[in-house]
């Protein structure tokens, strides 16, 4: 055989051998597989990611199409709909809620009010009439809190409320109305 | 030359700032604490006869702008300026009164200027320290205590006894029912109270009108009204 022969067919036998590993090698490549650390999150991940089959019976299904369905009705119905009866309407801006005050005197040319709300200014509100029945109305925004306060007709005679929640002797020998304005919603 | 001893000048100089500074600070706050905006809105003669009890209310942390108020009150209504100040210390005189019979009460209480005032209009229309303490007690949490004092002065003065007035207003207050509501017991009550409807009856029947639930029944085994 000629020596080119030989080697070639050492070659191919070395080839043919099996090719047996060490016996720590999986021992040490599980070590190293143990080793690694998969963060929680991705493991989290993979199991919501991974598919699964779910089966269902056809009443299961519409039992759970049910259930669904009340659901997303209540969810809804919870978002929209009115404002309880006597919820006032929240303010758009900062300002607080008007309170209106009315005040009858068909005789009056001018009514006026003014109270501790307006440092006791006589001139400070004017209230309207604008359909001449002697019915004067004024809107005046007011803080929560509790206040006094009276009307002032034709620029001379001070007037207590008669619609007021309470009289209240004012120290000077006459009476002041008191109104009582409370938060707009309680949560 | 003389020579001039800049560090002696310096020294005097500094001492005499530092006095000035001391002096500005041994100064009671009721002096210095002016409210220029206030007093340009009053006459002389009335600032003369206010003057010294704002300045004392100030010291003693009463509600100086609710003292303000009555004056710029007293002078709309062109009462004398000897009266406005009598007026108007009779009124601090009520401050300090109520809120040292609810601090004996309640020693860790910490009043409002709002609900001070409250509870000086309450006491005016006869509702007895203890039962205001007794309605503050009820309170849960921090919330102010203005309206709820404000309307057991109105039930007291309409006539409803005491023990149910306290009663009814701790429960209110206790069940955090909303100030709104309870804004309107007293204009309820009036609608409920008739010649033949005791007042405590009428009560029962504004807090049903306002869906209040009945609040725990007194010591006599029966709820306001019966």
């Amino acid at each position: 055989m000629k020596s080119d022969e030989r080697i070639i067919r050492a070659l191919m036998e070395s080839v043919r051998e099996d090719i047996r590993a060490p016996e720590s090698l999986r021992a040490d490549v599980m070590r190293r597989v143990h080793a690694i650390r998969v963060p929680v999150w991705r493991r989290a991940l993979d199991w919501v990611l991974r598919p699964r089959t779910l089966r269902l019976s056809p009443a299961g299904g519409l039992a759970a199409a049910g259930a669904l369905a009340v659901v997303l009705y209540l969810g809804i119905g919870s978002m929209g709909g009115g404002t309880p009866a006597d919820a006032p309407v929240a303010q758009e801006n900062d300002e607080p809620a008007p309170t209106r005050f009315v005040f009858i005197a068909p005789e009056a040319s001018t009514v006026e009010m003014t109270g501790d709300f307006a440092d006791w200014d006589p001139g400070a509100i004017r209230l309207r009439d604008e359909r001449g029945t002697g019915v004067w109305i004024a809107d005046v925004p007011l803080e929560p809190g509790v206040y006094q306060y009276v009307f002032i007709v034709d620029g001379q005679e001070w007037r207590p409320d008669p619609q007021a929640v309470s009289q209240v002797e004012d120290g000077f020998g006459r009476e002041n109305s008191v109104v009582i304005v409370s938060e707009a919603v309680e949560l | 030359m003389n020579r001039v001893s800049l560090g002696s000048r310096l020294g005097r100089l500094v001492m005499a700032v530092g006095l000035v500074m001391a002096a500005g600070l041994a100064i009671p706050e009721s002096v210095t604490a002016q409210d220029p905006d206030f007093e340009s809105r009053v006459p002389p003669e009335v600032l003369s006869v206010v003057r010294p009890v704002l300045q004392q209310a100030s010291a003693d942390g009463l509600p100086v702008s609710a003292l303000q108020a009555k004056v710029l009150e007293g002078m709309a209504k062109r009462v004398p300026a000897q009266r406005i100040g009598e007026v108007v210390a009779g009124l601090a005189g009520e401050f300090r009164a109520v809120r040292a019979g609810l601090q004996e009460q309640l020693p860790s209480v910490a009043l409002t200027d709002p609900e001070l005032v409250a509870a000086a209009m309450a006491s005016r229309q006869g509702v007895p320290t203890d039962a205001l303490a007794r309605v503050w007690q009820s309170r849960p949490d921090a919330s102010t205590m203005e309206v709820p004092v404000t309307v057991l002065g109105e039930l007291v003065r309409r006539g409803v006894p005491i023990p149910d007035a306290v009663g009814v207003m701790s429960h209110v207050v206790n069940s955090r029912v909303p100030m709104n509501v309870a804004a309107q017991i007293p204009g309820r009550f009036d609608g409920a109270r008739g010649p033949d409807t005791p007042p405590g009856a009428a009560l029962g029947q504004a807090l049903r009108m306002l869906n209040i639930p009945d609040p725990p029944i007194r010591g006599k085994g029966r709820g306001p009204g019966g």
